[in-house]
């Protein structure tokens, strides 16, 4: 028996499936952040799965490192942006935050 | 040298964003000449558009090696750039005046306006996945801190934030969608992925899964980027509460590197006619897209009240006619239908401009534009009603402006493609003009036809007595637009000609780029699509994958100058479709302790 | 059974099961418990990344989640002080529900055909000395992805700009009302 691209592969879609869960559940803004870092990082084992088992080369990896520091960089404004919503709104629950007409 | 030379439009744009960082600096915190950083960030913009057009049609292929791969411009990048960073300028000159008016800082904002159209350029001129990605999110980041730049309003904040998790969320699904195109290929340039889906297309079953769950995660991302239905329920929102001038940004730049490249990823990974032999081709998606997009863009436009979102919906119902066209490849070529590119051109000059009036009309802290604030427009600012009158009349597609134009030849390239078959979807197209002619005609109906409605002394400067901004950066922001419009309308043929040769160069053709980019000497298995043999998947990638490794090993016995050499070669990027290149042997110091120190720490 | 094997299954169950603490109420519910258990994931997840050879990506996701972005998170947590009734969890609602099925099917459809498609790929092949180290991963990424590598440089940029301007207070002007709160 032997670990395989395989495994990989359905671990990151579980991984993805969690991210839009918890995307698709929570109500507050830092929630959702965390759903949005978890299907990132279940993209990133794919990536470094495929660069193992697959035909790719480091090239995978490469990407992966991007792919982290596009992270962090994200976060950075998305947190800067939750602070901005708590400071108009006292809150960071998403469906409290709401004055657009819809 | 000539590489440097032929990078200088990306260089422009970049600088700009340093220089205007820098300036914002230098000059005093409250300074009331801040005005100057958007004409510089205008100038800076309009300059690298001006190389991109004159530099990159026809440009010779990069001959370094780190540009060489990453990098691809012709006339297609050309074009879409030149539009990219043009509404990047005019969205600089319109936040001039407007960002004191809103109490918005113009150093960041400009600073980040200029990394925008950075990334849009990069993204549009990617020839590799990791360059088109990070393209996307420099390009996306910038515009999600702009849509909240806002700080006074809560609005902004909110659009900033709904903007920011469903684009995270698509970019989060294009990576997915990439990294399945990767495992599929092994390979991350454009081309090196159409030549391993060819070799793959001919064989049935395995190969086709990965490409295909692929296509449905890139279309999600790419339906997210250009407010494709249904993906699109973030659009009206964000437009309404972003500030103005950058919602004339997301509605003209954004949207049209993402149709730039959501045409070349698609029209090249997955060829026309078949498609990668896929179960649901990219042509069904594509078509499904479009039509849905048209319908739902223009009812619900309708029944909308502000004209900031009905601009929205119309920018979400053009995005469907473009999808429309799209799907209708150039019967001859294969390539992107040569209506497109102008089409776009022609949408963003108008969008642009009827953005721009309504960040005009914008009064001091609010932006709210509910269609009763239009009334009496045409005696207040006459000069504003028309350039108005022209901008929405060439959305709605009225002879003689360029929408008009833009609509008659994408039909005409759609119904040429396939006479028989895609007159249904013309004549839907149609007949969603037809709608949509509503909402436009009742943004025109608000703006000559009625008198402003005095209620209260409050409502007095909500109805229509505000003053627009003066401001001369914008108005000449608009009155380009309003000229290009016309323009567009009454003298196509070059513009035509240019998108012409635009879309010709759409699609990426793997033999070419694989031929130019491989050095000979590295494509050991230069899979020209061979038929696959017997057990398509694994046996392929076995071979190939066990042909690089023993090249691998066999370089390891060389002694280490060779393999120096051997690197260095490799490094130049092989890209032989769907090919390992020969690994060379690295001196491990992972691998081998005691070679002392090196571990990283 | 092979170590690899064994170890590949603990670190699986063990990233999905810190992957679930954030989704489901009881950890989820509170932001920064669901942060806490997301670095966990992010660990058992870069040990995966070790028994895929990918050493750099490993090391680098530890420093960068766990030395940074896990940090911010619950640095802003903290900052805002949210009170417990501010997170209450998700209300589910029978629409909420279907969507998470039908998410749930969906891609429990996928994965199937996928893993048949799938199914009899090899066992992994032998790699070369250093891959995945810092010397193969950076050659890659310093002069073929030259390119990407400065676009990161002003993503970079981008997002320290960017938090700036949103975020940064103005000395006096910043309204500190909350419209929402009472609207």
């Amino acid at each position: 028996m032997h670990v395989t691209l395989l495994h990989y592969l359905v671990l990151a879609a579980v991984l993805f499936v969690l991210g839009l869960v918890t995307l698709a559940t929570r109500r507050n803004a830092i929630g959702v952040l965390l759903g949005i870092e978890l299907i990132l990082n279940a993209a990133n084992l794919n990536l470094v799965a495929f660069s193992r088992h697959g035909i790719g080369g480091v090239e995978g990896q490469v990407f992966t490192v991007f792919v982290i520091a596009l992270a962090a960089a994200e976060t950075v404004v998305a947190l800067a942006i939750v602070l901005a919503i708590f400071h108009h709104y006292r809150t960071v629950e998403v469906d409290r935050v709401s004055q657009m007409k819809n | 040298m000539n590489d440097l030379l032929l990078c200088a439009p990306i260089l422009v744009a970049a600088g700009t964003g340093i220089l205007v960082m820098a300036l914002d600096l230098l000059s005093g915190r409250d300074d009331p000449r801040k005005g100057f950083l958007g004409v510089v960030t205008a100038a800076g913009l309009a300059i690298a558009a001006v190389l991109a057009v004159t530099l990159w049609p026809g440009a010779p292929a990069f001959e370094m090696s780190f540009l060489k791969g990453v990098l691809i411009v012709d006339g297609f990048v050309a074009f879409f750039s030149a539009l990219v960073l043009a509404t990047g300028a005019a969205a600089a000159l319109l936040a001039v005046d407007h960002l004191p008016e809103q109490g918005i800082e113009p150093g960041a904002f400009q600073t980040l306006l200029a990394f925008s159209a950075t990334g849009a350029l990069a993204f549009v001129a990617a020839a590799d996945l990791v360059t088109m990605f990070l393209g996307l999110e420099v390009m996306s980041l910038a515009v999600y801190a702009l849509a909240a730049s806002k700080r006074s309003s809560g609005f902004a904040t909110e659009a900033g934030l709904k903007y920011f998790v469903l684009g995270g969320l698509a970019s989060a699904f294009l990576l997915f969608g990439v990294a399945f195109l990767y495992g599929a290929t092994g390979s991350l340039d454009l081309a090196g992925i159409a030549a391993g889906l060819a070799g793959g297309a001919s064989s049935a079953g395995a190969d086709r899964v990965l490409p295909q769950v692929a296509l449905v995660l890139l279309l999600v991302a790419m339906g997210f980027k250009v407010a494709a239905v249904p993906f699109h329920f973030w659009t009206p929102d964000v437009y309404e509460g972003a500030p103005t001038p950058v919602t004339a940004y997301m509605a003209g730049a954004v949207k049209a590197a993402g149709f730039a490249v959501l045409s070349r990823l698609i029209l090249t990974v997955y060829q026309a006619p078949s498609w990668g032999g896929l179960p649901l081709s990219p042509a069904d998606a594509l078509l499904g897209l479009a039509v849905l997009t048209m319908v739902v863009g223009n009812v619900l436009g309708v029944v909308q009240d502000d004209v900031k979102r009905i601009l929205a919906y119309s920018s979400i119902a053009h995005a469907g006619y473009l999808l429309l066209g799209v799907w209708a490849t150039d019967p001859a070529t294969r390539a992107l239908n040569d209506g497109v590119p102008f089409y776009l051109l022609a949408y963003v000059a108008a969008t642009v401009g009827a953005f721009g009036v309504v960040s005009l009309l914008g009064a001091r802290g609010e932006e709210d534009m509910r269609l009763p604030r239009l009334a009496g427009l045409s005696k207040r600012h006459p000069v504003l009603a028309a350039v108005l009158l022209v901008c929405v009349l060439s959305l709605a597609g009225i002879p003689p402006f360029g929408g008009f134009m833009g609509k008659f030849n994408l039909f005409k390239a759609v119904l040429a493609a396939d006479p028989a078959s895609n007159v249904t979807w013309v004549v839907v197209a149609v007949l969603n003009s037809l709608v949509a002619l509503y909402y436009y005609l009742r943004i025109l109906l608000y703006a000559y036809f009625r008198e402003p409605e005095v209620v209260s002394g409050d409502d007095v400067a909500a109805a229509g007595h505000a003053p627009a901004i003066r401001s001369a950066p914008a108005w000449a922001a608009i009155g380009v637009a309003a000229l290009a419009s016309l323009y567009l309308g009454i003298l196509p043929g070059r513009m035509m000609a240019a998108s012409g040769s635009a879309a010709s160069a759409a699609v990426v053709r793997p033999d070419l780029s694989a031929a130019l980019a491989a050095p000979a000497a590295l494509a050991p298995g230069k899979s020209s699509p061979a038929p696959a043999p017997a057990s398509p998947t694994v046996s392929r990638r076995a071979a190939v994958r066990d042909a690089g490794r023993d090249a691998a090993r066999d370089a390891t016995r060389n002694d280490r100058d060779a393999a120096r050499n051997d690197r260095d070669a490799a490094h130049s990027r092989s890209a032989a479709p769907g090919t390992r290149p020969p690994r060379p042997p690295r001196p491990s110091r992972f691998a081998a302790p005691p070679a002392g120190g090196g571990s990283g720490r | 059974m092979t170590a690899e094997v064994v170890v590949f299954w603990v670190l699986a169950v063990a990233t999905v099961a810190g992957a679930l603490c954030v989704v489901l109420p009881p950890m989820g519910r509170n932001p920064l418990h669901a942060a806490i258990a997301l670095l966990a994931t992010f660990f058992f997840l870069s040990g995966l990344f070790v028994l895929l050879s990918a050493h750099l990506v490993a090391v680098l996701q530890v420093l960068v989640y766990a030395g940074a972005v896990m940090v911010l998170f619950t640095f802003v947590v903290m900052l805002l002080n949210l009170r417990r009734h501010e997170l209450a969890g998700p209300r589910p609602t029978l629409f909420k529900a279907l969507g998470a099925a039908a998410v749930l099917a969906v891609t429990t459809k996928v994965a199937m055909v996928v893993a048949a498609a799938l199914a009899d790929a090899p066992a992994a092949a032998d790699l070369p000395d250093g891959f995945g180290g810092g010397r193969d991963v950076a050659g890659n990424l310093l002069i073929d992805y030259l390119v990407p590598f400065e676009l990161t440089s002003i993503l970079l940029l981008v997002a320290i700009v960017g938090a700036l301007a949103i975020a940064r207070r103005t000395p006096g002007g910043e309204p500190d009302r909350a419209p929402g709160g009472d609207a």
